[in-house]
């Protein structure tokens, strides 16, 4: 079967919140919080260079050495940057994800620019609104078996 | 004290924990959030690895001056350990959290519910009712019409093995002859065609 859902990948993705990897974990809890993200990209001269998560912050920075500074966000990143590409699939993202234990990943167009972060989250809502979609169907015909004019269009088509 | 579906176990703290030691206890339960309870047992919050990042990461906050109760969240909706799954869907979806801890007659936590574990329920369930439509699963793969035709001739066999023993032949009588020389024409036939 085709995967119906090829190309829609930028679709379900986030826009991408980028910081610098100099910047203070304090910075990147910031930015989550004002964007309502739970990860952010962390580049180097503007080239993302790994990713990191609400929970990475946390263990990073209430979990350094006591007496130290928080480490710099591009201390703490998970790196490589791991991503798609822009034209790949959701099948494509989520086998990525369970290959390597992530819940987010970036997704690049072809000159390798950052367009988009596809999270576990993003694919879990796209599934939601199919499968409301599929059940809304089923309990849409046994509705109109019952009673046939309940709705003015057929499913299956002109008597 | 049992994570309800996945038997992780679910931790509960006082209130005067210290964020570092909140965070390390995630860290070693490989778990993302903590019941906090008061001195009678009952629920008085929940802190989650994200409240530690937006309210105590973000502000730089002393990670072993800063008690946990800073950072948690105090609102906390509780349902009772027998609530059902529309229960706990119908009030994680109203309230937007993704876990819900269960309390027991006297309000004591006994457990804690979160969206993980009925979207893992709920892909369980999904497979099984999607392999139902599967003709392979249902049916076994699908077989070669000579073989089926074997299958065929066996069970006649059988079945007039179980009549000639049954005293009371009280069995349906199937004309066998005709049934084989049916089969025959079908293998005749199959055989013509390759």
């Amino acid at each position: 079967m085709q995967d119906p859902a090829a190309g829609d990948l930028l679709a379900l993705a986030t826009r991408p919140v980028t910081i610098d990897a100099a910047a203070s974990v304090a910075a990147a809890a910031q930015a989550m919080g004002e964007k309502h993200v739970g990860s952010v990209v962390v580049t180097e001269d503007e080239r993302p260079v790994g990713l990191v998560t609400d929970r990475d912050l946390v263990m990073a920075s209430l979990l350094r050495p006591k007496g130290s500074e928080p480490p710099p966000v591009g201390e703490v990143a998970s790196r490589p940057f791991l991503h798609v590409m822009s034209g790949a699939t959701v099948v494509d993202a989520t086998n990525m994800m369970e290959h390597h234990c992530v819940r987010r990943i970036g997704v690049v167009d072809a000159s390798g620019a950052l367009v988009g972060v596809i999270s576990a989250d993003d694919v879990l809502l796209a599934m939601g609104r199919s499968l409301e979609g599929l059940a809304g169907a089923v309990a849409r015909e046994f509705a109109e078996e019952i009673d046939p004019t309940s709705s003015t269009t057929s499913s299956y088509g002109p008597e | 004290m049992k994570h309800v579906h996945n038997d992780s176990e679910v931790v509960c703290v006082t209130p005067d924990l210290s964020i570092r030691e909140a965070a390390a206890t995630m860290k070693e339960r490989g778990i993302g959030s903590l019941v906090v309870i008061d001195g009678d047992g009952n629920v008085s919050g929940i802190v989650t690895d994200r409240d530690l990042c937006l309210r105590a990461v973000r502000w730089d906050r002393d990670p072993d001056e800063t008690p946990v109760s800073k950072a948690m969240t105090t609102d906390v909706r509780t349902l009772s350990a027998d609530s059902t799954r529309d229960d706990q869907i119908g009030l994680m979806r109203r309230m937007g959290v993704r876990r819900v801890p269960l309390v027991d007659g006297t309000g004591k936590p006994v457990g804690l519910i979160s969206v993980d574990d009925w979207l893992r329920w709920t892909a369980t369930r999904l497979h099984e009712v999607a392999s139902t439509s599967d003709p392979a699963l249902r049916h076994g793969p699908l077989r070669a019409p000579g073989d089926l035709l074997d299958d065929l001739e066996r069970h006649l066999e059988r079945q007039m093995e179980a009549r000639e023993e049954d005293p009371l032949q009280t069995r349906t009588v199937v004309d066998r002859d005709a049934l084989l020389d049916a089969i025959a024409k079908l293998r005749a036939g199959m055989t013509g065609t390759t």
